[in-house]
């Protein structure tokens, strides 16, 4: 069973996405309110697969991210956020992330990529490997 | 002119809190300074005044003495005396009647004529033991206050020559002799009061100069005193730099000038902005090099800098008709903030007194533009301020919310196998999710030192038209380079909230943005084929417009809206930029 830790600082929201993904038989082992109990909690609890928020009290997900591929590299993030410009995605492909969702995208798909994720897959959303892709073609 | 300024800081009291007396009050006051020397003159002339008419008092005293002993000794009225009286009684009446003031030639040739004539009524009348000898104490009371030490001197012993040699002619013998030393000790000390008197009267005259000079001083401080509260309280109380300016732009009306420049300092392009060029063509910016060397000058210093003759000092202002010049930083807060050049077309048009009040105006004018510049980046800094906050509460609030919802929502759907409706509905939410989410990046995205203008505006385009469906043609100059980026953050907002209202308001279909950059000027246009409104009847900000020339103010840029029912909608801002 794919062993999943959870980070986003609104409460209401992860529980949500707990639920759905305990739904679907993926083991939820922690949730984290902020980027440095993240990185704390993925030292104790070694998980599969870490879903993170971007935007988050005390350490950013960018930033958690950074820190966590640093100190743990075969560490496996996925990004969940509300943020879907092109150069926050391309930091997050840049600093390590396998995977990288908006949270307007469909609970099958999240459960989806999870799964695909844990057995080794990187995943990007449709529309953010369009737009990256629309923004690293070079002009003709 | 003290009046006018004193007037208009009394209006300006209408509206704000003045700290100094009020006018009626000041004018008292200057009244009081001004009576001040005048009072204590007036007494010290009534102290000469008195002393003349004491010396008339003398004279007609001892005229009627001598006369009414020359009476009494009816024996002695021979042909001679009473000549000698209607000699002295006609002297009496005229010195009476013209009394000597003048201390020029004709003053001294009457005051000779009136010491022969007594000296031959004395002579005639008994020489020193004449009845008459008494009467040349009024003479040299007088002229002891006309001429001094040196006039007494010279009086007395003309009057006492002529009378001894009178007597020694007629021979009267020693009695006659023994009068002579009383009557030069008693007209000696009567033309020392007289002395006395002119040397009181000449100090008190160079008092009154110096007190005359001092309430001139006096007042001519307060003249500049009350013009600088006048414009203190004019141009301190707006925050806007167009009502400094234009205040600025009254104030220097008094200094009849052929050209007036003003420039404040612009952070965006570092060099300097043209605010104000009256009867001068310069160009609306320009760096510290391109400057006149005498404003230059005016900038390495506090003091106005004045040159009454430009050619002989050779140097130049602004204009090349100009002949002479004044010019003075702007300074707040120990930074440089503007230059004001006042120029004239012919030569040593200044006053010392413009000199002194064009000084006291540049530190008011630098405090306002300073001032007012500050509230422009605040105002600009609060905007984005609020433009962040806005984006954070919708994140962390409304969009993390409705995503929390939606969850819910398909959780609980599929948990009872599935029902169109609720499919439906939680898709919607999940809609309004990705709306939030394109707000956010819309509310959050600014040029910064990676993404420029350009690159942004590539980018928005492309999503803008993926999200309304409505077509963007973006034309981006081949010569467009990198702006400051203050003037890159409004000219973005510009064309996103133009956007905007294409979007919600115009029902075009298609929409062109074009950005451009040429002859030192960069422009951002926003057209589309919508239906267009009317201008004049858009209300008050129902379309941001004046959000949007606020953004193009703070930029110094020209901002323009062209349209009409049915044809579309031109938005247009144009900025120059350093070349």
């Amino acid at each position: 069973m794919t062993r999943v830790l959870l980070a986003d600082d609104h409460q209401l929201l992860r529980q949500a996405i707990r639920r759905t993904l305990e739904d679907a038989g993926i083991d939820v082992i922690g949730e984290a309110c902020d980027g440095a109990e993240a990185l704390r909690m993925v030292g104790e609890l070694k998980p599969d697969l870490t879903v993170m928020d971007v935007t988050m009290p005390n350490m950013d997900g960018l930033t958690a991210l950074a820190a966590l591929r640093d100190r743990y590299p075969d560490a496996k993030v996925m990004m969940l956020t509300m943020h879907g410009e092109p150069e926050v995605v391309s930091k997050a492909v840049e600093h390590g992330a396998v995977g990288f969702l908006t949270k307007d995208t469909e609970m099958d798909r999240l459960v989806s990529a999870v799964q695909d994720i844990a057995s080794g897959e990187v995943l990007l959303s449709r529309e953010l490997a369009e737009q990256m892709l629309a923004e690293f073609t070079p002009e003709t | 002119m003290t009046q006018k300024f004193l007037a208009q800081a009394g209006n300006c009291a209408d509206r704000t809190i003045v700290t100094s007396p009020p006018v009626a009050d000041r004018e008292l006051i200057d009244r009081r300074v001004t009576n001040a020397p005048a009072r204590r003159f007036r007494r010290e002339r009534r102290f000469s005044d008195r002393m003349r008419t004491l010396g008339a008092l003398l004279r007609w005293s001892t005229t009627l003495f001598g006369l009414g002993l020359l009476l009494i000794r009816k024996e002695s009225l021979t042909t001679p005396a009473i000549i000698a009286i209607a000699i002295a009684t006609g002297v009496a009446v005229w010195r009476t009647v013209r009394p000597e003031t003048d201390h020029g030639a004709a003053g001294i040739a009457r005051t000779g004529a009136e010491a022969t004539l007594l000296a031959i009524a004395i002579v005639s009348t008994g020489g020193w033991e004449s009845p008459l000898s008494f009467l040349p104490m009024a003479t040299l009371l007088c002229v002891g206050m006309l001429w001094g030490w040196h006039g007494t001197a010279i009086t007395l012993a003309c009057i006492t020559g002529a009378i001894g040699l009178g007597a020694w002619v007629f021979d009267d013998g020693w009695d006659s002799w023994r009068w002579l030393g009383q009557t030069i000790i008693l007209m000696g000390i009567f033309g020392g009061c007289g002395t006395y008197v002119r040397r009181v009267e000449l100090d008190n005259a160079a008092r009154f100069r110096r007190s005359r000079d001092d309430q001139l001083r006096l007042a001519a401080a307060n003249d500049l005193l009350a013009t600088l509260h006048g414009v203190a309280t004019t141009l301190s109380a707006p925050l806007d730099l167009v009502e400094v300016l234009t205040a600025a732009r009254e104030r220097c009306a008094q200094f009849r000038a052929d050209h007036l420049t003003l420039l404040i300092i612009d952070d965006t392009a570092n060099g300097w902005r043209t605010e104000i060029a009256d009867g001068v063509r310069i160009h609306a910016t320009h760096t510290t090099a391109e400057l006149p060397p005498m404003v230059a000058a005016a900038l390495q210093t506090s003091d106005p800098i004045v040159e009454r003759d430009l050619a002989r000092a050779q140097t130049r202002a602004f204009s090349p008709m100009s002949r002479s010049a004044v010019a003075v930083a702007l300074r707040s807060r120990r930074t440089t903030v503007g230059v004001l050049c006042v120029e004239y077309d012919d030569l040593d048009q200044i006053s010392n007194d413009d000199v002194s009040y064009l000084g006291g105006l540049a530190t008011n004018l630098g405090l306002s533009i300073d001032n007012a510049l500050w509230f422009s980046r605040l105002r600009t800094l609060g905007a984005e301020a609020e433009r962040n906050r806005l984006a954070r509460d919708l994140h962390d609030r409304l969009a993390q919310s409705l995503a929390y919802v939606a969850i819910e929502l398909e959780r609980y759907d599929k948990a009872r196998g599935g029902s169109p409706e609720l499919a439906h509905i939680y898709g919607v939410v999940r809609e309004i999710v990705a709306e939030l989410r394109s707000t956010l990046y819309e509310l959050r995205v600014a040029p910064d030192d990676q993404r420029h203008l350009a690159d942004l505006a590539r980018e928005y385009c492309t999503r803008y038209s993926e999200r309304t469906g409505i077509t963007v043609t973006l034309r981006i100059g081949d010569s467009i380079a990198q702006l400051p980026l203050p003037v890159e953050t409004e000219l973005w907002r510009i064309l996103q909230e133009s956007l905007t209202n294409v979007e919600r308001h115009a029902r075009a279909s298609r929409a062109w943005v074009t950005l451009s950059q040429q002859d030192g000027r960069a422009s951002v246009e926003v057209r589309d084929n919508g239906c267009g409104f009317r201008p004049a009847s858009a209300g008050t900000d129902r379309y941001g417009i004046v959000g949007m020339r606020e953004r193009a103010d703070a930029i110094n840029a020209h901002f323009t809206i062209d349209s009409e029912p049915g044809a579309g909608t031109r938005v247009r801002v144009e900025v120059e930029v350093p070349a």
